[in-house]
Parts: structure tokens; C-alpha cells; sequence
């Protein structure tokens, strides 16, 4: 029997997250899912839990949750300032829980989303294969279908135990969030539509992370973009994406994007470099490079292969 | 003829043209078919638009060369094997969808400034609307959302300068050359001429079902309020 975890502070924005939600894309369904996976993934691994198992991504804070019966949770991403019944917790670690126990996360101290997995991961109804919540296409969540962000009192079923150690994350797999960032790009797309000018400005600058950024997409403001191509016939877009619309300032599309869009793309993201970008707060500087599809793809690989090693159910 | 192009860390973009039209749009229903057939093991996703078709696949499975061989050989088979043909019986095999509007004021707050912008009344616009056979040309936004064409030359209305907030399920909606019922309450800013008592999508459905697929031919039949509320259609909202 399942036991519930009490949401008894919800915070701004927290959300039932996992890898994401495939195989509807076609019917306009996006798929969603953990923004910073490197974190998401840790956290997950510290229990030995699936790579799919289902997390709380915790944006900003604050937080509390009480355990009822005793468990293990591992903390990973933004600097949260996680305590246990007034004990401070080392971050990117496991740590058991007593029946009882209320865990409390303060406002975030670098970076934007802290993740909290608890052992065997949450237990929530899933929806087309994922428990992802997407909150624009009301999709997830904690029935399933209402696709909420948590709210105080609410319940959150997780699974039983299975027991084990606790460890920590290797100093060279924690990271911290404050540094600017140097996204690597594919060019791709309509890439050859932009002139060599706006290419040259785009790699030239340094942006800064609008405010109005959000899951489906992180706005940077800088220089516009001189001569951006006109808009085209739509096409499908997925998280990566840079599209840059009439007013020159581009968007990175982040995972509850859209599935198809009509602004014209200058390529996308290395989905690694996105993991930083999730956790880039309003104001924080943004440089692109360009990449390779080769190492973007060998990159991904290593990550997906790493996290996913013997334990997943996929 | 088609053009390849990587477009993800995990998709690959298949160019059928640089217009849509009929023939285009009925290659792309078979091709989409085909794909998730042959390709099953390696493809999670595969998204077909107006011009092309997006084919998502798992790096763990397949890189960007071997899917792009793959598809290249699928896509000369294709043409090889008399596409043309498959085409032209299948534009005959398009499914016909009838969807009820109420074009009510109480649900059509943009009626009136259509009729405006296209010099005529109201009626005449409700006429124009119910008399166009629209195609779906493609599926996004929201879960369900189809884009359909083309609309009358004389109601192709930009769309809102400011998007609403909140446009209610079952909203009949048109934006320029475009036409759609918005499945879900959600923000637009396309103008709202109706509403549809017809479910587009239902969230509780494993796996999902959407009513209008790719390719479908749709036709808006209007019904009074009477009959909206009938078939199960909501007013407030």
C-alpha cells in the first residue's frame, strides 16, 4: 500500500516531473518532462531508482513535505537550503527520512529549479506512459489529468523502500548555477536563411535571460537580430530550438514547447547545454558557439547511457 | 521530390515541398504511415505539418546518418513504387467530418467585426464558413488543435493584435488563410466566430484519440442553440 507525502508548503511552481512524454507529438502533445535531466537524473540515480521514476522539480521555493512513514530522498539542483527537521542536508546527497519527517526547502540560492526524488519514486497515475506535468495543456499532475502544479495538503503517494545506502554525488557531477553560459548550437534549419551579418551578431553577443521566460521557452534579450527571414510555412519544433521571431530577440525552446511553429530557426541547442540553460534566472548572461550535430549527439548519448545503466524499466 | 535535414539533437526533417497542397498533404498522410511502420524500432515520434515531416528517434537506438539512409532509401521506394498512384486513390479515401457550430452572438464575439472587415453580414459570413470544404493540414498548439484551410479570400482576418487569455473549449476560430476549434480552454488569438458541441479530444482516453487527423476533409454545419446545447455544447465560459 502506498503511503502519502503531505504538501504542507507548495511553493510558486512545483511540479510532478519525469523524462517526458513521447509518442503523441503528432497530436500536438509536447513532451514535457524534468527541464535540468542532469540534476533530475542524479537525483534518481542516488536511490537506485528507474530513470523514469517520477520527481518533484521545485521552482524558486519555498517547500515542505511531511513523510508519514519513514523512506530515503535525495536532493540535487538549485542550492535550496534543504533541512530535515531542522537539520541542514548535504545537497546532491540521499538522506533517510523517519516516519514523520518534514522536509523543507528555503527560496532557491543559485539556480531556478531544485529537484527532490524519494525512493521508488513518486506513485502518481500516469498518462500516455509519463507523470509529467505539462500546466499549458493541463496534462499530468497529481490525478493525472488535471495537470496542476501542487497546492498545499495535497497528497502525494510514493512507493515502499526497498532499502539501501545513501550516497552522494561525485564532486565533479555536482554543480552550482551562477556562472554565465556558453550554449554550443547546431546550425540547422533555416540557419542559411539568415544573413551573415545577423550570424555574426548572434554569436557576437552576449544576451540576457528575459523574465517572461518560462518551461516552453527562455526568451534572451540583446541587439535584434538585423533582417530576420519572414515567417514560414510551419514546421515541427522540439526543446533545443532557437527560433528568432520579428523582433529579433531569439527563444530557446525549452520542454513544454509547442509541437510545430512558423518562426524561422537558426538551429538548436546541444540538449546538455540545456540542462544549464533550466536553470538560468531572469538576467543571467548567455553566449552561443557553434557546434556539431556529431558531439551534440555523442554527448546525449553519454548522458542518456549514464543514467539510464542497469536499472531502468524502459 | 524531398530534402533532408537534422532539425534536433534527436529529429530529422523531411522537405515535401514548399507550398502545401492536396497532393502534397495526402504523400505526407501515406509517408507518415509508411515511416511508423518500417521504422518502428527506431522512431518515438513521428509529426507531420503542412510541408513535411518530422521523424524523432532515440539516440540510443540510431544516429543522424542512419536514420537519414534509412529514410532515404524509404523515400525512393516510395517514389519508386508509384506514390502518384497510392496518392490519387487515397485523396478519393479522405474521411468526411461534420462538425455542428452555433454562430450564436452569446458565443461569437468576433462575428460582427468579420462581417465588418469582409463588407458583408453576418449571415453571409456564417454562409461563406458552413459552405468551405477545409482540409487539416496539421496538428499542434495544444493537444488536438488542427489547422485547417483555406478560408474564404474575404474572411481571412488577421489574427487579435492582443491574444485573449482565455479562449473556451469548442471555440470555432478563424485567422487569416487558417480555420480551427480550439479542444481546450486555453490562451488565442484567433478570431471566435463559434462555438462546436463536439469533443475533439478526450484527455481520458489511453491511448489518445484525436477527431481530426491529417488529411481529413471538414465541413461546419450550423445548428441553433437548441440543438448546440443538445449535443452536449457549453455556453458560459
Amino acid at each position: 500500500m502506498a503511503d502519502f507525502a503531505i504538501v504542507e508548503k507548495a511553493g510558486p511552481l512545483t511540479l510532478i516531473q519525469d523524462t517526458g512524454r513521447r509518442g503523441q507529438q503528432h497530436l500536438g502533445v509536447s513532451v514535457g518532462g524534468a527541464l535540468d535531466t542532469h540534476a533530475a537524473g542524479w537525483a534518481n540515480l542516488l536511490l537506485d531508482n528507474t530513470a523514469s521514476a517520477a520527481l518533484l522539480e521545485i521552482c524558486l521555493g519555498p517547500f515542505a513535505l511531511r513523510f508519514p512513514s519513514a523512506t530515503r530522498i535525495a536532493i540535487t539542483g538549485a542550492d535550496c537550503g534543504w533541512q530535515l527537521d531542522g537539520e541542514a542536508l548535504q545537497p546532491w546527497s540521499s538522506h533517510r527520512v523517519p516516519a514523520g519527517g518534514l522536509l523543507q526547502a528555503g527560496m532557491a540560492r543559485d539556480g531556478l529549479r531544485g529537484y527532490l526524488a524519494v525512493a521508488g519514486g513518486f506513485k502518481c497515475p500516469p498518462v500516455w506512459g509519463s507523470r509529467a506535468t505539462t500546466v499549458g495543456e493541463r496534462l499530468g499532475g497529481l490525478n493525472g489529468l488535471n495537470g496542476e502544479p501542487l497546492k498545499n495538503a495535497d497528497r502525494l503517494p510514493y512507493g515502499q523502500d526497498s532499502g539501501g545506502g545513501l550516497r552522494q554525488a561525485p564532486a565533479e557531477f555536482q554543480r552550482r548555477y551562477d556562472a554565465p553560459l556558453a550554449l554550443r548550437l547546431v546550425p540547422s534549419n533555416q540557419y542559411a536563411d539568415f544573413s551573415e551579418s545577423a550570424r555574426r551578431q548572434f554569436f557576437g553577443q552576449e544576451y540576457k535571460v528575459a523574465p517572461d521566460s518560462d518551461r516552453m521557452g527562455v526568451r534572451l534579450s540583446g541587439e535584434a537580430l538585423e533582417e530576420v527571414p519572414g515567417n514560414l510555412v510551419s514546421e515541427a519544433v522540439c526543446p533545443g530550438v532557437v527560433q528568432v521571431p520579428a523582433s529579433g530577440q531569439p527563444i530557446v525552446l525549452m520542454r513544454d514547447c509547442q509541437t510545430i511553429g512558423g518562426y524561422p530557426k537558426l538551429g538548436h541547442v546541444y540538449s546538455v547545454d540545456l540542462d544549464w540553460l533550466a536553470q538560468a534566472r531572469p538576467g543571467a548572461r548567455v553566449r552561443f558557439m557553434p557546434g556539431s550535430l556529431a558531439e551534440s549527439q555523442a554527448l546525449l548519448r553519454e548522458q542518456r547511457q549514464f543514467f539510464i545503466g542497469a536499472n531502468d524499466d524502459r | 521530390m524531398w530534402q533532408l535535414q537534422d532539425a534536433g539533437d534527436e529529429s530529422i526533417i523531411i522537405y515535401l515541398a514548399q507550398t502545401p497542397n492536396e497532393t502534397v498533404l495526402q504523400r505526407i498522410r501515406l509517408l507518415v504511415d509508411l515511416i511508423r511502420d518500417s521504422l518502428a524500432g527506431w522512431v518515438t515520434d513521428v509529426v507531420p505539418s503542412y510541408c513535411s515531416i518530422t521523424v524523432y528517434y532515440d539516440v540510443l537506438h540510431c544516429d543522424a546518418q542512419a536514420i537519414a539512409r534509412r529514410l532515404t532509401v524509404l523515400l525512393q521506394q516510395f517514389e519508386a513504387d508509384g506514390a502518384g498512384r497510392a496518392v490519387r486513390d487515397s485523396v478519393e479515401r479522405a474521411r468526411q467530418v461534420e462538425l455542428p457550430v452555433f454562430y450564436g452572438r452569446e458565443v461569437a464575439p468576433d462575428l460582427q467585426r468579420v462581417a465588418e472587415f469582409a463588407g458583408r453580414t453576418v449571415e453571409e459570413v456564417v454562409r461563406l464558413h458552413s459552405e468551405t470544404e477545409f482540409r487539416v493540414y496539421a496538428l499542434g498548439f495544444r493537444p488536438g488543435f488542427a489547422y485547417m484551410g483555406e478560408t474564404p479570400e474575404l474572411l481571412r482576418v488577421p489574427r487579435l493584435d492582443t491574444p485573449r487569455r482565455r479562449v473556451p473549449m469548442g471555440a470555432v476560430a478563424i485567422a487569416g488563410p487558417q480555420a480551427a476549434v480550439y479542444p481546450c480552454e486555453s490562451p488565442g488569438g484567433w478570431n471566435l466566430i463559434g462555438r462546436c458541441p463536439v469533443a475533439l479530444f478526450d484527455r481520458r482516453e489511453d491511448p489518445p484519440r484525436v477527431l481530426l487527423q491529417v488529411g481529413d476533409r471538414v465541413r461546419f454545419t450550423p445548428v441553433d442553440r437548441a440543438t448546440f446545447l443538445e449535443l452536449g455544447g457549453v455556453l458560459d465560459g
